[in-house]
C-alpha cells in the first residue's frame, strides 16, 4: 500500500484536492459537522501526500511520473525520441515549494472553521482545493502548456475566492481588477508558449531546455514570461492589484494568495533557471530581476507605512519582501553562467533568496492570521479605530509581535536569517545593493511599529469591553507558524544545509532536470 | 551533524549564541526583580499609559494616523506622486504591465547586442 501512494504519489497530490473539490458540495448537504470532517480529512490526507513525497525527493532525488504510460517513469514512449505525454517532474525546488504551500494551507482550513461564517460554505471549500490542485500542479509540472492549464486554474479559484463576499463591493472590485491581471499575464504565458511551440516544436520544459538556442523568438518569449510571471508575483511597479486582492478577500484566502503569488515566483525562477538556464542573456535576466526588486523593496515599504488598512499595510509590506527575493536570485542569476563568481557568493545568495521566500510564505501567513484575528474580535480592520488590544487579545498580540520581528528581520528570527544570508552575498556583487536592501530592513520595522502600538498598545477602548481572544482554532495556525518563525531563525544553517541547499542545487542544476526525463 | 551556525560565505551567523545571551539578561534582569520591595502590589491603574502625568483617554491616545507625521511632511512631494500612480484604475495597471514589458524585452535586445 505504502509503495504504491509513494509510486503514485505525484497524481495523487493532484487527483486528492480535486477529488474533495468535487464531494464538498456533496458533504455540505450533509450539515456543517459532516462538511468540516471532510474538509479536514481532505487537506489532511493531500498535506500527508506531498509531505511523504517531498521527503522522498529530498533524500532519493528528482522523480517523474508520467501520465497515461504503462509505467509512471516511462517519459519516453517505444519508437519516441521527445516527451510526448503530460509529465510531472518533482525535484528538491518542487518538493520544497508544494510542502510549503501545504504546510499554509492546512492552517487555512484550520482556522477558516471558525473564521468563515455561514451555513453554505461547501462552494467555499470546494473553490479552495480547486485552488490547491491549481497551486500543486503548478509547482509539479514538467512541461509548459500544463504550466498553462494550472496558471489558469489557480487564477480563476483565486478570482472567485477573492470575491467570496461579492455583497462587498469592495470585494468584487479586487477581484475583477485580480482577474484583469491574471488574464493579462495567462495571454502572454500562453503567446509565449505558442512562440517557443513554433520555435521547437515541443512543450516538454526538459526537451525544450536541451534544444534551447538563441534567437529572436526566444528572446521574446524569455521576455513575455519575465514580466508575465514577475506581476502574478508582485513586482513593482506592477503589484497595484495585491494589495487590493490581499485586503479584501477573506483572511484563509489572502493568506493562500500569499503562496499562489510565491508560485507565481517558482514558476518564473523555473523557467529563467530550468529552461533558459543554457542561455547567454541570463546575466541581463538577472538585473531585470536586480532592479525591479529594488523598486519592489522601496515601493512596498514606503507605501506600507502610509496605510491604515491593517491587511493593506502587511499587503505592502509583502511587495517589499517580494524585493529581497528577486534581488537574492537576481544575483544567482546573473552569476549562473560563470562557475567561479557562482561558488564565491551567487550560490549563496540564490540560497538567501530560497530561505527568504519560504521564511516570507511563514510569517506572511502568521501576520495575515493575526489580522484576520484583529478583524474577526473587533470587527474592525482601521487601525486608527483599534486600540489596547494586548489586554483582551495576549496571544494574538504575542503571535503578531513575532510575524513582526520576523518581516523587520529582528535576530533572532527567521527573517533575519535569510537577509544576513542576502546582504553578504550581494555585497560582494554590488555593495550599493545590499545598502539599499540595509536601509529597506530598517524601514520594514517602521509600519509595523505602527500596527503594533496602535492596534495592541495604548488606552483600552470602551467598545471592545468585550472583545475576547480568538477561538482555539484560530490561535493553532499562528501558534505553530510563529514557533517555526523562531525554530527557522534560531536553527538557520541546518534548515539550509537541509531543505535549501538541495533545492538551490535542483535550480541550478539544469542538466540535473533534463537528464531525468530525457 | 547538526550545524548550529549559518556560514553567510564570508562571516557566521550563530543565533543560538544570541539566544544564550538573551536569556542570560533575562536572568540578570529577573535577579534584579527579585532584590525589588517586596510590598508591591499589582493595580489596574499602574499599569495604565501616562502623558505627562495625565491618564490617557481614548480620544486623546495615538492614532495610527498620528504616526510618523513628520516623515510624510519631508517627503510630501514622494507620496503627491505615488497617490497619483496608484490611482485604482485597473487600464493604468495593465499600462504599466505594457511599460515593464518592455522595458525587459529592450534590456534583452540591448544584450544580444552588447553579447553579440
Amino acid at each position: 500500500m505504502i509503495s504504491f501512494i509513494l509510486q503514485h504519489a505525484p497524481a495523487l497530490c493532484l487527483a486528492t484536492p480535486l477529488l474533495f473539490a468535487f464531494l464538498t458540495p456533496l458533504a455540505d448537504k450533509a450539515g456543517s459537522r459532516v462538511r468540516k470532517a471532510f474538509v479536514f480529512l481532505g487537506i489532511l490526507l493531500t498535506a500527508l501526500t506531498v509531505f511523504t513525497l517531498a521527503q522522498n525527493v529530498i533524500l532519493q532525488g528528482a522523480r517523474v511520473y508520467t501520465m497515461g504510460a504503462s509505467s509512471p517513469a516511462l517519459t519516453l514512449p517505444s519508437g519516441m525520441t521527445l516527451p510526448v505525454r503530460i509529465i510531472l517532474e518533482i525535484d528538491a525546488f518542487s518538493a520544497l515549494m508544494a510542502s510549503l504551500a501545504l504546510l499554509v494551507a492546512f492552517f487555512a482550513v484550520v482556522y477558516s472553521f471558525r473564521f468563515m461564517k455561514g451555513n453554505s460554505l461547501g462552494k467555499f471549500y470546494s473553490l479552495f482545493f480547486v485552488m490547491l490542485a491549481g497551486l500543486i500542479g503548478l509547482v509539479f509540472t514538467g512541461d509548459l502548456f500544463t504550466l498553462f492549464v494550472f496558471f489558469e486554474i489557480l487564477s480563476i479559484s483565486s478570482v472567485a475566492l477573492v470575491a467570496y463576499w461579492y455583497k462587498r463591493k469592495k470585494s468584487v472590485e479586487a477581484a475583477f481588477k485580480y482577474l484583469l491581471i491574471s488574464s493579462v499575464a495567462s495571454l502572454c504565458l500562453l503567446f509565449s508558449i505558442g512562440l517557443l511551440y513554433g520555435e521547437y516544436g515541443l512543450l516538454n520544459i526538459a526537451a525544450l531546455a536541451a534544444s534551447m538556442r538563441l534567437s529572436f523568438v526566444t528572446m521574446v518569449a524569455l521576455g513575455l514570461l519575465l514580466a508575465a510571471f514577475s506581476m502574478k508575483a508582485g513586482a513593482a511597479p506592477m503589484h497595484y492589484w495585491l494589495p487590493d486582492a490581499y485586503g479584501e478577500a477573506p483572511t484563509p484566502i489572502t493568506v493562500m494568495l500569499g503562496i499562489a503569488t510565491l508560485s507565481s515566483l517558482y514558476a518564473l525562477l523555473r523557467v529563467l533557471f530550468t529552461l533558459f538556464g543554457s542561455f547567454s542573456l541570463l546575466p541581463v535576466a538577472g538585473w531585470v530581476l536586480i532592479c525591479l526588486g529594488v523598486v519592489s523593496m522601496f515601493v512596498g515599504v514606503t507605501m506600507a507605512l502610509k496605510q491604515d488598512d491593517i491587511k493593506r499595510l502587511i499587503a505592502y509590506t509583502a511587495v517589499s519582501q517580494a524585493g529581497f527575493i528577486f534581488v537574492g536570485v537576481g544575483v544567482g542569476l546573473a552569476t549562473i553562467n560563470s562557475p567561479a563568481l557562482f561558488s564565491a557568493f551567487g550560490e549563496n545568495a540564490l540560497k538567501g533568496g530560497l530561505f527568504h521566500l519560504v521564511n516570507h510564505g511563514i510569517y506572511e501567513a502568521l501576520l495575515f492570521f493575526s489580522a484576520g484575528a484583529v478583524i474577526y474580535a473587533t470587527g474592525k480592520r482601521r487601525l486608527s479605530s483599534l486600540s489596547g488590544l494586548a489586554r483582551k487579545m495576549p496571544f494574538t498580540t504575542v503571535f503578531f509581535l513575532v510575524g513582526a520581528m520576523a518581516i523587520a528581520g529582528i535576530p533572532p528570527m527567521n527573517g533575519f536569517a535569510s537577509k544576513i544570508l542576502i546582504y553578504e552575498s550581494v555585497y560582494r556583487f554590488n555593495p550599493l545593493l545590499t545598502v539599499l536592501a540595509l536601509v529597506v530592513s530598517v524601514l520594514t520595522a517602521v509600519p509595523f511599529v505602527k500596527a503594533f502600538s496602535s492596534a495592541f498598545l495604548g488606552p483600552e477602548m470602551a467598545e471592545f469591553k468585550k472583545t475576547k481572544e480568538v477561538p482555539m482554532g484560530m490561535l493553532l495556525g499562528m501558534a505553530v507558524l510563529a514557533v517555526i518563525a523562531v525554530l527557522f531563525g534560531l536553527l538557520p544553517g541546518l534548515v539550509v544545509e537541509t531543505i535549501i541547499a538541495p533545492a538551490v542545487n535542483a535550480l541550478a542544476s539544469q542538466a540535473a532536470y533534463v537528464g531525468v526525463v530525457l | 551533524m547538526i550545524t548550529f551556525s549559518l556560514n553567510t560565505g564570508p562571516s557566521a551567523w550563530a543565533p543560538l549564541a544570541m539566544a544564550a545571551g538573551i536569556f542570560l539578561m533575562l536572568v540578570v534582569v529577573l535577579a534584579l526583580r527579585f532584590f525589588g520591595r517586596k510590598g508591591f502590589r499589582y493595580s489596574k491603574e499602574k499599569a495604565m499609559p501616562f502623558y505627562s502625568g495625565n491618564t490617557v483617554t481614548q480620544e486623546e491616545r495615538v492614532r495610527a494616523s498620528d504616526f510618523f507625521w513628520g516623515f510624510f511632511e519631508a517627503f510630501k512631494g514622494y507620496y503627491a506622486r505615488m497617490r497619483e500612480l496608484h490611482s485604482g484604475i485597473v487600464n493604468d495597471y495593465v499600462l504599466w504591465f505594457v511599460i515593464v514589458a518592455s522595458l525587459i524585452l529592450v534590456s534583452l535586445a540591448l544584450g544580444v547586442v552588447l553579447w553579440a
